[in-house]
C-alpha cells in the first residue's frame, strides 16, 4: 500500500505538546498514533525561527493514563536560524505493533514563544503512514 | 486489472462451494472508466461508531461535514454511493437488467489509511478464512470479518474490489483508526461488462493457466445468503460450478443453464 505524505506544523506557545496541524489535521493535534498492522516513517524533523529545543517522543501506550514517554529524537538550536533533520533514505520507523503507539513533539524550552522580527518559530514533521509490509524502507 | 473483450472472469463463491465463469463480450464504458466521486458519501446524518478504547477526548459523534471522517470513527452502517438519474439513485452500482449485464467495481480511497470493508448484500459483512477438509468433502468457512473491534479484521486499506452481482445493493464500511481527520475521496473504477457463457473447455484452460486473460475474483461471503441464491437462480439459473466439478461434462452440465440465461459463445 501506497502511503500518504503528511506534513503537520505548528508554533508554540508554551512549553508542552506542541499543537501540530495541517491538512489531516485541521483542527490540529499534538498526539500521533499509529494505527494497529501499520508503520509510520519520519522523514523530516525541522525548526525554524529563534533558539529553541523540542523532543520527538514516543509512547508504547497512549492509552495509558500517564503513558510513558521516550524520547527518540531531538533538536535543540543555541542561535536563531533553522535546523533540518531529514531521514530520506532510512526514515525513523514507528510500528503500530499493539495499535496504542504514539509519537509528540515536546517544546521542551527556548524563547520560541517569542517571534525573530515578525517571524515565528515553526516546528515540522513530515511522515508516511504505510502498512507494515511496505518495503520501500 | 485488466478486463477486456474475449477474456475470462471467474467469480468465486466460496460460501457455495462454487464458481460462476463467464466470457467478456464487451465492456461498455471503456475507456472511460474511471469516476472521481469526490469525498465519500458521509453525511453528517451518517451514523458513525468509535474504534475503543482509543477515542481521543473530545472526539465529535458525528461527521462535521459530507465526506469527513474524525479522528478514530467508523460508519456504523453501509454506505451506498448515490448518484441522481441512476436506475437507483441511493446506489449507483444498483441495477437489475439485462441478465447478461455484469459490474466490476474498484473502489480507490484516500486518505489511503482508511479501513475499507464491502458488505455483500449491504449488511453482511464479507470476508471469510475458508478451511477445506478435502478428505471429507467438507469445508468450514469461518466470518473474520469485523470492523467496529480496534483490532478488526478482514479489511483492507484504502482499496475494495468486487463483482457487483445484479438486483443486489452492496454496502462499504469506512474506517479512520487514525488521529487525524480524513477528508475523504473515492476514485471508482468500473467495468460495465457484456457477458456470455464460456465454453467447459475455456473454463477447464482457465484454470490451467492456458488463457491468457482471466481473472479471478471472489465475493467471499462467509455465509450463504437467501438474496444472493435467489439472484442467482433467477439470473444464471444456477448457484455456479461447483469447484469439485472437474471435467467438461461435469462443467457443460452447469454451464448449461447459465447458457441459457445470458447466452453462450
Amino acid at each position: 500500500m501506497k502511503g500518504n505524505l503528511i506534513t503537520l506544523a505548528g508554533t508554540v506557545s508554551k512549553t508542552g505538546p506542541v499543537l501540530l496541524g495541517g491538512q489531516f489535521a485541521p483542527q490540529g493535534v499534538t498526539t500521533i498514533t499509529v494505527p494497529l498492522g501499520m508503520k509510520l516513517k519520519i522523514y523530516r524533523f525541522a525548526v525554524s525561527g529563534n533558539p529553541i529545543a523540542v523532543v520527538l517522543l514516543f509512547t508504547p501506550n497512549i492509552n495509558s493514563s500517564n503513558p510513558t514517554w521516550y524520547p527518540i529524537e531531538q533538536i535543540a538550536m543555541s542561535a536563531a536560524g533553522e535546523d533540518i533533520h531529514e531521514y530520506r533514505a532510512r526514515p525513523i520507523v514507528i510500528y503500530g505493533e499493539l495499535g496504542t503507539e504514539a509519537i509528540t513533539v515536546y517544546y521542551e524550552g527556548g524563547t520560541g514563544e517569542t517571534t525573530l522580527t515578525g517571524i515565528p518559530t515553526i516546528i515540522s514533521l513530515t511522515f508516511e503512514l504505510t502498512d507494515q509490509d511496505d518495503k520501500e524502507e | 486489472m485488466e478486463i477486456g473483450p474475449g477474456s475470462l472472469l471467474i467469480v468465486g463463491l466460496p460460501a457455495y462451494g462454487t464458481f460462476l465463469p463467464f466470457k467478456v463480450i464487451d465492456v461498455t464504458n471503456m475507456p472511460y472508466d474511471e469516476v472521481d466521486y469526490s469525498p465519500l458519501p458521509i453525511t453528517t446524518s451518517t451514523s458513525l461508531g468509535y474504534f475503543t478504547p482509543t477515542v481521543p477526548p473530545g472526539a465529535p459523534l458525528v461527521a462535521q461535514q459530507t465526506g469527513v471522517l474524525p479522528p478514530m470513527s467508523y460508519t456504523a452502517s453501509p454506505v451506498m454511493f448515490p448518484l441522481q438519474n441512476t436506475f437507483d439513485p441511493s446506489d449507483m452500482f444498483y441495477f437489475e437488467s439485462p441478465n447478461n449485464k455484469l459490474m466490476v467495481v474498484e473502489l480507490l480511497v484516500q486518505p489511503r489509511f482508511l479501513r475499507v470493508i464491502p458488505e455483500i448484500p449491504a449488511g453482511n459483512i464479507v470476508s471469510s478464512y475458508e478451511n477445506t477438509i478435502f478428505n471429507v468433502g467438507g469445508s468450514i468457512q469461518i466470518n473474520i470479518g469485523n470492523f467496529s473491534g480496534f483490532a478488526s479484521t478482514g479489511f483492507k486499506r484504502g482499496y475494495s474490489l468486487v463483482v457487483q452481482l445484479p438486483k443486489v445493493h452492496y454496502g462499504y464500511l469506512f474506517g479512520n483508526d487514525t488521529s487525524f481527520t480524513a477528508n475523504t475521496y473515492a476514485k471508482i473504477r468500473y467495468y460495465d461488462l457484456r457477458v456470455a457463457a464460456p465454453t467447459p473447455t475455456e473454463v477447464l484452460d482457465a484454470f490451467k493457466g492456458k488463457v491468457k486473460e482471466a481473472e479471478f475474483i471472489s465475493l467471499p461471503m462467509p455465509t450463504v445468503q437467501t438474496v444472493i441464491t435467489n439472484v442467482l437462480n433467477t439470473y444464471y439459473g444456477t448457484t455456479g460450478v461447483p469447484f469439485a466439478a472437474v471435467n467438461q461434462e461435469q462443467i457443460a452440465k452447469f454451464i448449461k443453464p447459465l447458457a441459457d440465461k445470458i447466452g453462450g459463445v
